[in-house]
């Protein structure tokens, strides 16, 4: 459980974040550089005092400025992975993994095992930090924190160091480590990508303030969230479930809408995913196209945005299930063309390759 | 050639003495030196530029002032030193300890700016990781912080001997020049050069002077540069 409540003028802005979280997933706070996110887990470290409001993480209370309590950072059992590593350069990697290992378990106690495995560092053990590649580093950074036994973990950008290969291969551990240690995450970025494959919950922080909270894909799909998105990225977040997949093989998922096909092997049949459907990726059509493609649609249109030179279409489409959603984007000119209104039925087309670019299995 | 390193008994005696000094000097204000180092490099508190300045003065006053005013606080009528001697039975004046705190007070300068710097130079990021791992400040401090700038402070320690070694003015004003007791190796140097013929054996002095102050040195520097190298 963690409940934070924070207030803390720094400069020009003042960073204010309110938000409460019952299990044990990922939150990602997400927002521009400078939007105030490190500074929230800083608060809740101990490395940053708030002027005031409160802390309580599984029910011990790190900090409230009505109480006076003030915990300092090495009794708050918060576990902190720093963009930067921060690994120890005068010890190994085994000595660095060990330091906040409590006295009685100089072994690394119960976790051990299953966290060098976990993270694949068996042959790094007596080596030095300057001789580690980046996302080696990362990797004992983790370790070393949860081998601290945290009742959180926070992630300072823990990959914003690392190059492409080096960002998918380590967003593999980290997804795994809540259902692993029964831990809750506080992940901060300022990438997409990684709230895609991450997030459980998601806080959205600008100038300072948090200004939206919930599960991922409600706020994934908050117009606040569209704002701070570049043009290309404007879109809907779905989740679904993998049915097949594999290799030379379409992945076919289902989700509230219907069925997706992706030109995506290595799916686990059975499996979560989460994707993105870019909106200018979305094909219209008022009657059912006969083209080539076999992602269609039936729905109703339920808003439109006009702006500039574009128009986004909000379309509802036709399920059993819960009520699922695509945005189109086609331009101001077409909109007017075509003479569709909100009320109209309309068919909504997505390509199977454009649909692969940004799916994730989540874990 | 051989003639020339063989020390007489007395010049053998003055270098054993500047060694005593200068090595009890660099032990005596070493804890005093890593505080007043710490202090200057991690916390922020009032008057500090006023530290800063105090600690630096023994560096820019004229040695024999140093001298003058440890006379006035150490000799045995002086504020502390008539404390220290009559309830300890202990004291400064005209003895090779003397010499020693002499030597300290000069030296103190050159070891604290050195343990500063090599303290500043740890990335204060590694001590809040170290926090965050359960190490409260003191053992951030013994784990983290000396070990980082460790070869720093050795290359201070060492430069701060260095300089005690070749303290002249504030020991012959605070404990006089005394065979055995407080000639060390520049006073002995001084006192051959008062004599009619001394020049030989003052050439000699020079020389050991020369060779310890040069090791000395190069030792610093290697030190020095290591920490530099090895964590950056």
């Amino acid at each position: 459980m963690i409940n934070v409540n924070v207030t803390k003028p720094l400069g020009k802005i003042t960073v204010t974040a309110s938000f409460s979280v019952a299990d044990s997933g990922i939150t990602v706070l997400f927002g521009a550089s400078g939007a105030g996110k490190s500074s929230v887990i800083n608060m809740i470290a101990g490395l940053l005092t708030p002027k005031s409001g409160h802390i309580v993480i599984n029910k011990k209370t790190l900090f409230d400025s009505s109480g006076k309590i003030n915990l300092p950072p090495e009794k708050r059992g918060v576990g902190y992975v720093f963009q930067d590593s921060r690994l120890f350069p005068h010890l190994s990697v085994r000595k660095n993994m060990l330091y906040g290992v409590k006295k009685k378990e100089k072994d690394g106690g119960a976790d051990w095992e299953q966290i060098n495995s976990l993270l694949g560092l068996g042959g790094l053990l007596d080596r030095y930090p300057d001789k580690l590649s980046g996302g080696e580093k990362q990797r004992v950074a983790i370790a070393r924190a949860l081998l601290s036994q945290p009742d959180i973990l926070l992630m300072d950008e823990p990959m914003a160091a690392l190059d492409a290969f080096r960002r998918d291969e380590l967003i593999h551990y980290i997804a795994k480590l809540p259902a692993l240690f029964n831990i809750p995450i506080i992940y901060v970025t300022h990438t997409m990508d990684e709230i895609l494959r991450l997030a459980d919950y998601v806080g959205l922080m600008s100038d300072g303030a948090l200004i939206n909270f919930g599960p991922a894909l409600r706020v994934l799909n908050s117009n606040d969230i569209a704002e701070m998105l570049p043009e290309r990225d404007f879109g809907v977040i779905c989740e679904g479930r993998a049915l097949s997949g594999g290799e030379n093989e379409l992945g076919i998922v289902s989700f509230g809408g219907g069925h997706i096909e992706v030109a995506t092997g290595n799916l686990r049949a059975g499996g979560r995913v989460r994707f993105r459907i870019p909106a200018m990726d979305v094909v219209l059509s008022k009657t059912r196209p006969t083209t080539v493609g076999r992602n269609v649609y039936a729905g109703t249109i339920t808003e439109v945005r006009e702006r500039d030179l574009l128009a986004d279409i909000l379309i509802n489409i036709d399920s059993d299930e819960e009520s699922t959603h695509l945005w189109a984007r086609i331009t101001r000119l077409s909109f007017k063309e075509t003479g569709l209104a909100p009320g109209d039925r309309i068919y909504a087309m997505v390509k199977s390759v454009v649909a692969s670019s940004q799916f994730y299995e989540l874990y | 050639m051989n003639e020339f390193f063989r020390l007489t008994p007395s010049e053998l005696e003055a270098v054993r003495l500047s060694l005593l000094v200068g090595f009890t000097a660099v032990t005596g204000s070493f804890p005093f030196g890593i505080f007043f180092g710490w202090l200057l490099a991690r916390r922020e508190f009032p008057g500090k530029s006023a530290l800063d300045a105090l600690l630096h003065l023994p560096l820019v006053i004229p040695p024999v002032v140093t001298g003058y005013i440890l006379l006035i606080l150490f000799g045995r009528r002086g504020a502390l030193g008539g404390f220290l001697y009559n309830i300890f039975g202990f004291t400064f004046a005209f003895n090779w300890k003397g010499a020693a705190l002499a030597s300290a007070v000069i030296a103190f300068p050159l070891m604290v700016r050195s343990i500063r710097i090599s303290m500043e130079s740890v990335d204060r990021g590694l001590e809040s990781a170290a926090r965050t791992l359960g190490a409260g400040r003191v053992k951030v401090f013994f784990t983290i912080t000396i070990p980082l700038s460790f070869t720093g402070i050795l290359a201070g320690v060492v430069m701060a001997f260095a300089r005690s070694l070749g303290e002249f003015g504030a020991t012959i004003t605070f404990v006089s020049n005394i065979p055995g007791e407080t000639r060390t190796l520049p006073l002995a140097l001084y006192s051959q050069l008062q004599m009619p013929g001394g020049e030989f054996g003052a050439a000699r002095l020079c020389a050991v002077a020369l060779i310890i102050a040069f090791i000395s040195m190069i030792l610093s520097e290697y030190f020095a540069r290591r920490n530099r190298k090895r964590y950056d």
